[in-house]
């Protein structure tokens, strides 16, 4: 999940636990929550958006159902239009991650479990406020032209028709003509304008062009005027709707089941912005000085532009060579890093594999492992094998302000980009690998920084000095000590308290049940209140949930679903560490796993690493996964009328061997992702 | 000319009734609630407690059985179990107050108290803990956890009163950094930003009553809202999506039409809004000193008729805050500078936490010169007096000034020094006390989460329950040392 939501989530357990009074049926807290989420919707509700319709969606269906594919399911996604997100506008403008332009105010609904649904996104007028503060921020790729400057772009300095915007006086109608067709179509529409769409540039950028009134008393007066121009041209055209909202309404003829196609344009898009966060022909930027770039003249994903542009996108094969080129790979260069990391140092510290922005995306939204960055650590050493010696250490690892060594964060994307990049039993590997990326360490023993750097490895319970190579980065952990990314620091870190014995069991423990077996947990009743006893802070997080909690019974109904799946990470602390010790006990994970939807799961478990073995081996987990995938690069919850989608992507993956990149490929040949219906009764 | 919001009024012909006043102005008159005002100026990279100390404090703190001595990060020595009250506190005399006594005109110890001993460990310390100095929250860069108080008090209705502009932010910081995103936010993840150069605020503020690039900005604005508007109004012609896709372009074409109407608002208020104005850009060198100084006072400058011309009801002033943007060079400090060389802004804040006496006198003159701007702002608004309630503006401005990460250069968040200002009528007691809570880690210790709930009180409303602090937190609720 989003940084965002996992951050309410885990208000929401703390709030949780710090009310009391349980009740005992699970059946009567549904009814209660769901009241309750009404409420609160209606509430944080755009008062002239229309109540949301009732259809079972996400983990309210069951998950059997899902993959029965029958013969009159006919598949689509209801047309729609789907406003630009954070990031991908500060990609389209050719802008990096943190840079002001990445400030612009695109953030997801929080209530949206991934940053790529669409529904109730607009531009309300504390959005627009922001939006008018900050949209010229984007606009220096199309307000200079010099190559050797960093930020310029690659499809605009070698693309002779514009160069007359720049250098003449008096730009001629032919001229603005051509700028403000080739500003449209290649950095903000993504596609070719409409005749009224470039004729209403056309006149604003002649007014405006008209009206420049170059300062004489500097030097550089006209051409400071023109950037100024050109700022505001590209301004008015990233107010458009067309460039804050992307069509997804379908083009084609209506077919038998009232279904059209999305246009050529439609389809190619929502595939680039799926699988990469940016549009297709989004421009490529220079960066260090014009000595690299994130991509050549003709911009990330040029192969999905052609193909809209030629028509071919509708040929299945195009899609599936589309895809595979752009999922991801190994390359030394990491040119991926290009545009959002500008320190060469940075980038050769991270491993050697990629992954498309649209997957790194899904991995940190679904997992959530970047919201440990807003949660404050108490002791992060706590009841681990090492003292305060490593607080500086697990500080730098969460900020990576000393140092070039890459973050807990960027170490698990590298660790799953691993996973993703060799592209076999993905769904598997992402549970039982023991290969992680881990921080070098031996650079440091002289360094003045040394007390932040030199036992950052610590983490990963790796004490040995870690050569400054990316060999030595991988290291295989201890099968008896983590296996993959459930185990992962990052992870355990962000779905945890502050302290070590927080009630971090049910944080971990709900977004297990909610996320890796598709199934709700009622929301917090609003008559509880409860809390672990603060006289007990020397109790460890085992003992307090059992004494508290589990001997009430009324209690149970909910933390029934979250306790057993939440204690076999006790052998964690609160920040990552592997316990050594646990309030003068053993450190214990133990759990009996009972009544699971998938009845081969149930049974004593020693600890998260066993679990996650066993989620791997598990068919129904996988569906689980498969469902996540959908809802990411869909866009929205899976419905019934997705289940022949749902049941080939599963069919996919068996046959390909554990193919991520050929199940995206099944979702993005499917009706659910081509075809759209224009309903009233929704 | 010392010009009063009276003065202006009876200026616009407009005293003698109601009917004769600018929409904006009768909507604010038919107000019935009292005004309330937030100014809150925050410093970058700590505000050192001893520099907010009076004498008077100290001897009281004595009695109590703290013996500051000559600590500058005051909490190291905290052993007093209650908190201690100094009402004659002279706080003229502490290092960095001086500008509240007479000497830069009517005195404003009697309008003002300082508190110390609050704490916010939730906010990590550090160079800068970025927006959760002002949410009490952990809020790394560019990750807001929660909106802060500024974006909260703004949006209550009760403080807005229907000013065309929900909060002025603006700022310096080192570096060319035009908007500032570090200090506030509107929510989760959405960092609001400050405006730290002085012209584009300007324009911004003023713009419709400038002459020359000012006015041209303000036009500029307003015709790309219009062709905003116009190709929303074309493409809902064409739009062939359902109602509920429909209903986020409509949306859409309200906010912009929202914000062409504020655009409206503001140049009907024009022959006000010129009463007002500070010097222009182009009058003035303040905009483009090298100097952060010069820059700040005219951000100051700006705020303050902002808040005189009713344009808005909520200030914030950044001074060099966010871990990016602190690092400032005081090229008019030069003289205490060693040598008279110029050494960058960290390494100047770092060799004043390593006691070297050159630059810890630097750092308290900086915090000395920040607190004139303020008091400056503060006697401005004294001189002004209410329109629709007893007083002066000053009485009804709550005016906060706390640093972005606590007690110095590498905080530990254990001592956030905080000067207040002005507010007697929303409850404040700025009579000049000083306040000094016992040390962190005492039960009676307090947060600045309790001053931000103090703040919503002064709002009128009940904020107890801002302030993330987490688990961390001692209790919720005013600060009833400084709050009737």
């Amino acid at each position: 999940m989003r940084a965002s939501y996992v951050s309410q989530a885990v208000a929401f357990i703390a709030a949780w636990f710090f009310v009391a009074g349980c009740t005992e049926d699970p059946d009567s807290q549904w009814n209660q929550s769901q009241n309750s989420a009404t409420e609160n919707q209606t509430e944080n509700q755009d008062p002239n958006q229309e109540e949301e319709p009732a259809t079972p969606s996400g983990n309210d269906i069951d998950q059997s159902l899902l993959f029965l594919c029958l013969d009159d399911d006919v598949g689509y996604t209801e047309a729609r239009i789907r406003r630009i997100g954070r990031s991908e506008w500060t990609r389209n403008t050719g802008h990096a991650a943190g840079s002001a332009a990445d400030k612009n105010p695109f953030d997801g609904l929080p209530t949206h479990p991934f940053a790529t649904y669409s529904d109730g996104e607009t531009l309300n007028e504390s959005v627009l406020d922001i939006y008018l503060d900050s949209v010229k921020s984007g606009s220096y790729g199309w307000a200079t032209r010099d190559r050797w400057r960093a930020g310029a772009l690659s499809s605009n300095v070698d693309e002779d028709s514009i160069a007359c915007i720049f250098d003449d006086t008096s730009p001629d109608a032919d001229c603005i003509e051509t700028y403000t067709a080739y500003l449209l179509e290649r950095g903000v529409l993504f596609r070719p304008p409409t005749t009224e769409e470039h004729q209403a540039l056309i006149d604003f950028a002649t007014n405006v062009l008209g009206s420049e009134v170059p300062d004489e008393d500097h030097e550089d007066g006209q051409q400071a005027a023109r950037r100024h121009s050109l700022d505001r041209i590209f301004s008015a055209a990233w107010m458009t709707t067309g460039a804050l909202f992307r069509n997804e309404l379908g083009e084609g003829p209506v077919d038998e089941y009232g279904r059209s196609r999305l246009g050529d344009w439609e389809l190619a898009n929502a595939i680039a912005y799926a699988l990469d966060g940016r549009a297709a022909g989004a421009p490529g930027v220079y960066a260090r000085h014009g000595l690299a770039w994130s991509a050549d003249f003709e911009g990330h994903m040029p192969m999905l532009r052609q193909a809209a542009m030629d028509g071919t996108i509708s040929d299945p094969d195009v899609i599936a060579a589309a895809v595979r080129d752009y999922f991801g790979g190994l390359d030394e260069d990491r040119v991926d890093l290009n545009l959002d990391v500008r320190d060469e140092r940075r980038i050769s510290r991270r491993g050697e594999y990629w992954m498309a922005n649209g997957l790194r995306e899904f991995f940190r939204q679904w997992l959530g492992y970047d919201a440990h960055i807003n949660i404050f650590k108490d002791t992060p050493s706590a009841t681990s094998a090492f003292g305060s010696e490593v607080h500086s250490d697990y500080g730098n690892l969460i900020s990576g302000y000393y140092g070039h060594e890459s973050r807990l964060v960027e170490q698990m994307d590298d660790m799953i980009a691993r996973i993703v990049a060799e592209d076999e039993a993905v769904f598997e590997n992402l549970l039982t690998s023991r290969t992680f990326y881990t921080p070098a360490t031996a650079e440091f023993e002289e360094s003045s920084i040394v007390n932040s750097t030199l036992r950052t490895n610590y983490i990963y319970n790796v004490t040995d000095r870690t050569e400054p190579t990316r060999e030595d980065r991988w290291q295989v952990l201890p099968d008896n000590e983590r296996a993959g990314v459930l185990t992962h620091p990052a992870f355990l870190a962000s779905h945890a308290g502050a302290f070590e014995n927080d009630p971090n069991i049910v944080d971990r423990g709900k977004w297990v049940r909610e996320n890796m077996l598709c199934q709700d947990v009622p929301d917090l009743p609003i008559t509880v209140e409860a809390a672990f006893d603060p006289e007990t802070r020397d109790q460890s997080a085992r003992q307090r949930m059992t004494e508290q909690v589990e001997s009430r019974t009324e209690c149970m109904g909910c933390h029934g679903l979250m306790n057993p799946l939440g204690y076999p990470f006790e052998v964690y602390n609160h920040a990552g560490f592997l316990r050594i010790e646990d309030h003068g006990a053993e450190p214990d994970g133990s759990s009996e796993l009972r009544n699971m939807p998938d009845p081969d799961l149930n049974g004593p478990i020693r600890d998260a690493v066993e679990m996650s073995e066993k989620f791997a081996e598990s068919p129904y987990v996988k569906r689980c996964f498969i469902r996540q995938v959908f809802r990411y690069f869909m866009g929205r919850d899976e419905v019934l009328r997705d289940a022949c989608t749902l049941a080939q992507m599963e069919e996919t993956y068996e046959e390909s061997g554990g193919s991520l990149a050929e199940v995206l490929i099944t979702l993005f040949q499917s009706d659910s992702f081509q075809y759209r219906v224009v309903s009233e009764d929704l | 000319m010392t010009w009063t919001r009276r003065a202006f009024l009876k200026t616009l012909g407009i005293g003698a009734g109601a009917a004769l006043l600018t929409p904006f102005y009768r909507q604010v008159l038919a107000t019935g609630e009292i005004p309330r005002r937030f100014v809150i100026f925050v410093e970058g990279n700590g505000t050192e407690p001893r520099n907010l100390l009076s004498g008077t404090t100290a001897e009281a703190l004595l009695a109590a059985g703290t013996d500051v001595g000559d600590a500058r990060h005051l909490y190291r020595n905290y052993s007093h179990d209650t908190p201690v009250l100094s009402r004659e506190s002279n706080l003229a005399d502490a290092p960095s107050l001086a500008s509240l006594g007479a000497a830069g005109g009517p005195s404003m110890e009697e309008k003002s108290a300082v508190l110390l001993g609050l704490s916010s460990k939730i906010t990590g310390g550090g160079h800068s803990t970025e927006s959760g100095a002002l949410s009490s929250s952990r809020s790394p860069v560019g990750s807001p956890t929660d909106l802060t108080i500024d974006h909260l008090l703004a949006s209550m209705s009760g403080v807005r009163r229907g000013t065309p502009i929900q909060a002025v932010r603006l700022g310096v910081v080192g570096g060319n950094t035009r908007l500032n995103y570090s200090t506030c936010a509107f929510g989760p993840n959405q960092p609001a930003p400050i405006t730290c150069d002085p012209t584009t605020a300007f324009n911004s503020l003023f713009g419709s009553v400038a002459s020359g690039a000012g006015v041209a900005s303000f036009q500029e604005k307003r015709e790309l809202l219009d062709f905003a508007v116009a190709d929303v109004q074309r493409a809902l012609q064409t739009f062939s999506g359902n109602s509920r896709e429909r209903k986020k372009l409509e949306r859409y074409l309200e906010s912009l039409e929202d914000m062409v109407d504020r655009q409206e608002i503001i140049q009907d208020m024009g022959d006000h809004l010129q009463s007002v104005k500070p010097a222009e850009p182009d009058e003035s060198l303040l905009y483009t000193s090298e100097s952060p100084l010069d820059r700040l006072q005219a951000q100051v400058d700006m705020a303050t008729a902002a808040l005189i011309g009713g344009l808005t009801n909520v200030v914030v002033i950044a001074l060099g805050t966010g871990a990016r943007h602190f690092s400032l060079d005081y090229p008019s400090l030069i003289d205490l500078y060693p040598g008279g060389d110029m050494l960058g802004g960290h390494d100047a804040r770092h060799a004043a936490e390593s006691g070297h006496e050159s630059f810890v006198n630097l750092l308290t003159t900086i915090t000395d010169r920040h607190v004139e701007l303020m008091a400056s702002m503060a006697r401005s608004l004294d001189a002004t007096p209410e329109v629709t309630a007893n007083g002066t503006m000053l009485d009804h401005t709550v005016m906060l000034y706390m640093s972005d990460n606590g007690e110095k250069h590498h905080s530990l968040a254990e001592e956030w020094p905080i000067l207040l200002m002005g507010g007697g009528a929303l409850g404040l007691k700025t009579d000049g006390r000083t306040v000094v809570f016992p040390r962190h880690g005492h039960d009676n210790n307090r947060q600045v989460s309790n001053l931000f709930n103090t703040l919503g009180h002064a709002a009128g409303a009940d904020l107890n329950a801002f302030g993330h602090e987490g688990i961390t937190r001692i209790a919720e609720g005013p600060l009833s040392e400084i709050w009737s």
